[in-house]
C-alpha cells in the first residue's frame, strides 16, 4: 500500500490521540513519523507497539528531569515518544544521556535529529550495535554490524551524546526521499483502529446541523 | 485578526488565483485541449494541458450523467456531474484509465504522487441547461442570468497536498510555478472553468447541429467557477498558524508600503478611480439572501459611492493621499468597506506589492519545536501580551463553550456540535484556542502563587508534569515571532460564525461574491472576468478581477 507523507502525518496525529495521548504529544509523534518515513525507515509497526504499550500501561512516565532515565519497575519500559520529547524539551541541558529499558528505540531518531537541529550540535544515538549520527542540517547516517537499520522491539540501554566528529566512512547516509511510501497494510489498519476512536458517530440531527446544511444546496 | 474583520476580507493583488494567472501570462504558458470525447448525454473524458517553460500539467476531466436527485454540494455526496484530477505531466492512456477507475469515486479512490489535485463539480441547475438550450438554437443566453448566477458549474471539493495518496506538497514546492500557496489547486479550478464553457458549447452543438452557436466571448468571460465551501476548510487556519501569519503579514506589509508612498502619479490615480468604479459595478451583481451579508452589501454599495466622491484627482494629488484615504475609511466605513478599501488601495501598486507573494509560504518544521528553556514566567507574560483577546472571554458562561469541533465518523470531516445537546464533546478537536490558552494561563498563575521557584521553572519541567498543555504552549511560543498566527475569536462560542473563517481563507484564494447559505457554509465565485486559456496571451489584463473598464 502506497501512502503520502501527509496521510502518514494525519494518521499518526489522530491515532496517537486515539490511544489517549495528549494533542501536543500527538503533534510530535506525527512529525517524528514523517521524519522516519522520509528517511525510508519503518515506522508503522513501531508506532502500533507504542500505542498498544501506552494503552496497556506498559510505559512508565518520566517523572523528573535528568540525563539518566529508567523505569522504576522492571515490568515497565520508557516510551520512546515521551523520551524523545524529554530529550528535545531539555535540549542543551546535557551533552550525554543514558536511557534504560526503552521500547522501540528507532523512534528516538527523529527527536535526536530535532535536538541536533535545535542545538546546532551533532548527536549520536546508540543502542546495541546500532549507531546513528544526526547533524544540525537535519541529516542522519547510520552504522550497524548487519549493515541494516535495526527496528528493534526494545533496548535495555540507549545512549545519546554530543558527537564532535563527522561520520566515519563506515556510516551510511540516510537519503531523504519525497513521494509516496510503501506501508504495511496491517500496520496501517491497526493504526486506523486508534484513529477511529477520535471520531464521533453521526446522528440524524448531526447530519443536518453539524455541517450547517439547512438551506437547499442544489440550485 | 478579529473574526468580524477576517469575515469582511476581499481579494487583493496577492490573492492566489491572480498571482497564478500573472505568472502564466508572464511566462507565456500555452494550453492544449488534447482530448474531448463527450457524448450527447454529457458523458465522457476531456484533457487540458497547461504547458509552461519547464513543465506540463494536465487536467483530466470525467463528465458524468448525474440524476438530478443525486446532485448535492455537500461533502457527503457520492456522485457529481464532473470529476477532475490535475496530473503532473501528460498522462498516457494507462494513466487516464487508472484515473478513470478512481477519480469518479473521489475519496473512494486511491491516487499516486503523479496526481497533484483532485476535484469535483456540479452543474448550476439555474443556468447550465438554459445556456445549452439557448446556444443550441443559435441564441446567446440571457446576460442577466449569466451575471446573476456567475458560473456553469461549482466545485464542491478541491483536494491537494497528499490527500488519498496524491502528491505531497513537498514534491512540488521547489518548482517556481507551484511554490506559492495553493497554486496547483488554483490552476485546476481555472482549467475546470474552461472545461465548463467548452462543455456547454459542445452539448449545444450536438443538440442543435448547424444552428448552434458558441458563447459570445464577452459573455463567456462573465462566467467563473462556483464553489461551495463548508466547515472542512475552517480548521486549516488554526492548524497552520505560521502559514496564516505569513499570509496576513504579507497583506499588512503591502498596505503599509502603499500608505507610506508620499505622492501619487496620474497613472496610479487613474487606476484607483477606475478600480473603484468597477468595484461599484461589481457590487450590483453580488446578491445573497443571507440576512447578515445582504444588508452589509447594501451598506458597502453606499460606502463605495462615498469613496468615489472622496477619491477625486485633487484629493489624491495631496501628499500621502493613500494613507489619508485609508485613515478616512478606517474612521468612516463599515468593516466591509474598510477591507474593500485595502483591496483597491493595493491595486495601483503592483511593483510595491506583488513580490510579497514569495513570503506567503512557511517552513512549519522550523517553527515547530518547543523552547523548553523558556521560564513559566516568560510564558505567562507572552500569554498576557498576545492573548488579551482570549483572556477577555468569560469561560464560566456556558455560551462561551457551547459548541465543540469534532470529526464525523461518517464522512471523516470536521463538524460543529452543540455541547448541551449532542454527544461527542469528549472527542473534541483542539480548535478551542481561546479556551485552551485561558486554561493554560490559570495553571501557570496557580503554580506562580505556589512558590517563586515554580514560576522560574522551565516550560520543559512544566510540560513534563502537564503534557495536556503541550499543543497550547507550542502556539503561545509561536506567537512570540508570528504576530498574526492566531484568529482572535472564540471558535466554540454559541455565536461563532464559521463563515467568517472560511471567508478569510477564500479571500486569499481570490474568491468573490460571498454568499453565505448558513453560518457554516457559503458559496463563492472564482475566476469571474478572468481570461480563458485561449485569451491569456493576447487579452490578459492584470486587473481582470474587477471586470472590464467602465
Amino acid at each position: 500500500m502506497i501512502v503520502s507523507t501527509n496521510e502518514i502525518e494525519s494518521l499518526v496525529f489522530k491515532s496517537t490521540r486515539g490511544a489517549g495521548m495528549s494533542w501536543g504529544i500527538a503533534e510530535d509523534a506525527s512529525k517524528a513519523a514523517r521524519t522516519l518515513a522520509q528517511f525510508g525507515l519503518p515506522w508503522e509497526s513501531g508506532l502500533c507497539d507504542i500505542l498498544e504499550g501506552f494503552s496497556s500501561g506498559t510505559f512508565e512516565p518520566i517523572a523528573n528531569p535528568g540525563h539518566q532515565q529508567q523505569p522504576q519497575s522492571d515490568q515497565h519500559w520508557l516510551c520512546p515518544l515521551r523520551t524523545g520529547i524529554h530529550l528535545c524539551d531539555f535540549a542543551g541541558r546535557a551533552d550525554r544521556y543514558h536511557f534504560r529499558r526503552v521500547a522501540r528505540p528507532l523512534w528516538l531518531l527523529p527527536f535526536v535529529v530535532d535536538c541536533s537541529r535545535a542545538t546546532e550540535t551533532r548527536f549520536e544515538l546508540r543502542w546495541r550495535d546500532m549507531s546513528f549520527l544526526a547533524d544540525p542540517r537535519g541529516q542522519a547516517s547510520y552504522r550497524s554490524t548487519s549493515g541494516m537499520v535495526a527496528d528493534d522491539m526494545n533496548a535495555d540501554e540507549v545512549f545519546v551524546a554530543a558527537a564532535a566528529a563527522s561520520p566515519t566512512s563506515d556510516f551510511k547516509q540516510l537519503a531523504v526521499s519525497r513521494g509516496g511510501r510503501e506501508v504495511s497494510a496491517i500496520g496501517w489498519q491497526r493504526l486506523q483502529e486508534y484513529e477511529w476512536k477520535t471520531y464521533v458517530p453521526a446522528s440524524d440531527a448531526s447530519r443536518v446541523s453539524g455541517a450547517g446544511a439547512g438551506s437547499g444546496d442544489n440550485e | 485578526m478579529r473574526l468580524p474583520r477576517l469575515g469582511s476580507m476581499h481579494q487583493t493583488r496577492l490573492s492566489f488565483m491572480r498571482v497564478l494567472l500573472r505568472r502564466l501570462h508572464r511566462e507565456g504558458w500555452r494550453f492544449e485541449r488534447r482530448i474531448f470525447d463527450i457524448d450527447a448525454e454529457g458523458v465522457g473524458i476531456a484533457t487540458y494541458a497547461a504547458i509552461g517553460p519547464a513543465r506540463t500539467y494536465t487536467l483530466v476531466c470525467f463528465a458524468h450523467d448525474l440524476p438530478a436527485e443525486k446532485r448535492s454540494d455537500r461533502v457527503i455526496a457520492d456522485a457529481w456531474d464532473a470529476t477532475f484530477a490535475l496530473f503532473d505531466g501528460i498522462p498516457s492512456a494507462v494513466d487516464i484509465a487508472r484515473l478513470g477507475d478512481n477519480v469518479p469515486r473521489q475519496e473512494g479512490g486511491r491516487y499516486r504522487d503523479s496526481d497533484l489535485v483532485l476535484a469535483r463539480a456540479n452543474r448550476s441547475v439555474r443556468l447550465f441547461d438554459d445556456v445549452v438550450a439557448a446556444l443550441a438554437v443559435g441564441r446567446q443566453p440571457e446576460r442577466t442570468a449569466i451575471e446573476s448566477v456567475g458560473y456553469l458549474m461549482r466545485t464542491t471539493a478541491v483536494y491537494g497536498n497528499g490527500k488519498f495518496g496524491i502528491a505531497d506538497r513537498d514534491r512540488v514546492m521547489d518548482r517556481a510555478e507551484l511554490a506559492g500557496p495553493f497554486q496547483a489547486e488554483m490552476l485546476t479550478v481555472w482549467l475546470i472553468r474552461a472545461f465548463t464553457t467548452d462543455l456547454v458549447e459542445h452539448l449545444a452543438r450536438l443538440r442543435g447541429g448547424a444552428a448552434a452557436t458558441i458563447l459570445d466571448r464577452d459573455l463567456r468571460r462573465r462566467l467563473g467557477v462556483g464553489n461551495a465551501t463548508g466547515l472542512g476548510m475552517a480548521p486549516f487556519l488554526v492548524k497552520h498558524p505560521a502559514l496564516i501569519n505569513n499570509w496576513i503579514a504579507a497583506r499588512e506589509t503591502a498596505l503599509c508600503r502603499v500608505r507610506a508612498v508620499p505622492s501619487a502619479t496620474k497613472a496610479e490615480i487613474d487606476c484607483l478611480r477606475s478600480t473603484i468604479d468597477r468595484g461599484r459595478r461589481g457590487i450590483r451583481n453580488w446578491c445573497t439572501p443571507d440576512p447578515v451579508q445582504g444588508p452589509r452589501i447594501a451598506v458597502l454599495a453606499s460606502e463605495l459611492d462615498q469613496i468615489a466622491a472622496r477619491a477625486t484627482p485633487i484629493e489624491l494629488a495631496k501628499p500621502f493621499a493613500w494613507d489619508a484615504l485609508y485613515r478616512w475609511a478606517e474612521t468612516n466605513l463599515s468593516l466591509e468597506g474598510q477591507e474593500f478599501s485595502v483591496s483597491f488601495l493595493m491595486e495601483p501598486h503592483g511593483p510595491l506589492v506583488d513580490t510579497l507573494f514569495d513570503t506567503m509560504v512557511a517552513d512549519e518544521q522550523a517553527s515547530f519545536a518547543i523552547d523548553g528553556r523558556m521560564t513559566c514566567d516568560t510564558l505567562l507574560a507572552l500569554i498576557d501580551r498576545n492573548y488579551a483577546w482570549a483572556l477577555a472571554v468569560d469561560f464560566s458562561r456556558s455560551t462561551a463553550t457551547q459548541r465543540f469541533w469534532y470529526v464525523s465518523e461518517e464522512k471523516l470531516e470536521p463538524r460543529l456540535g452543540d455541547r448541551t445537546g449532542e454527544p461527542g464533546a469528549d472527542l473534541e478537536q483542539p480548535l478551542a484556542v481561546a479556551r485552551d490558552v485561558s486554561d493554560l494561563r490559570r495553571e501557570l498563575v496557580g503554580r506562580q502563587s505556589q512558590a517563586s521557584n515554580q514560576a522560574q521553572a522551565s516550560v520543559a519541567e512544566f510540560l513534563l508534569r502537564l503534557p495536556q498543555h503541550r499543543h497550547t504552549v507550542r502556539r503561545v511560543q509561536l506567537s512570540r515571532t508570528h504576530p498574526y498566527s492566531e484568529l482572535h475569536g472564540n471558535l466554540v462560542a454559541a455565536d461563532f460564525r464559521a463563515i467568517d473563517v472560511l471567508r478569510c481563507k477564500l479571500s486569499f484564494f481570490g474568491a468573490t461574491r460571498f454568499d453565505p447559505r448558513s453560518d457554516k457554509w457559503l458559496r463563492i465565485t472564482m475566476y469571474q472576468s478572468a481570461p480563458f486559456p485561449d485569451e491569456l496571451a493576447d487579452a490578459y489584463r492584470d486587473d481582470w478581477i474587477w471586470g472590464e473598464p467602465c
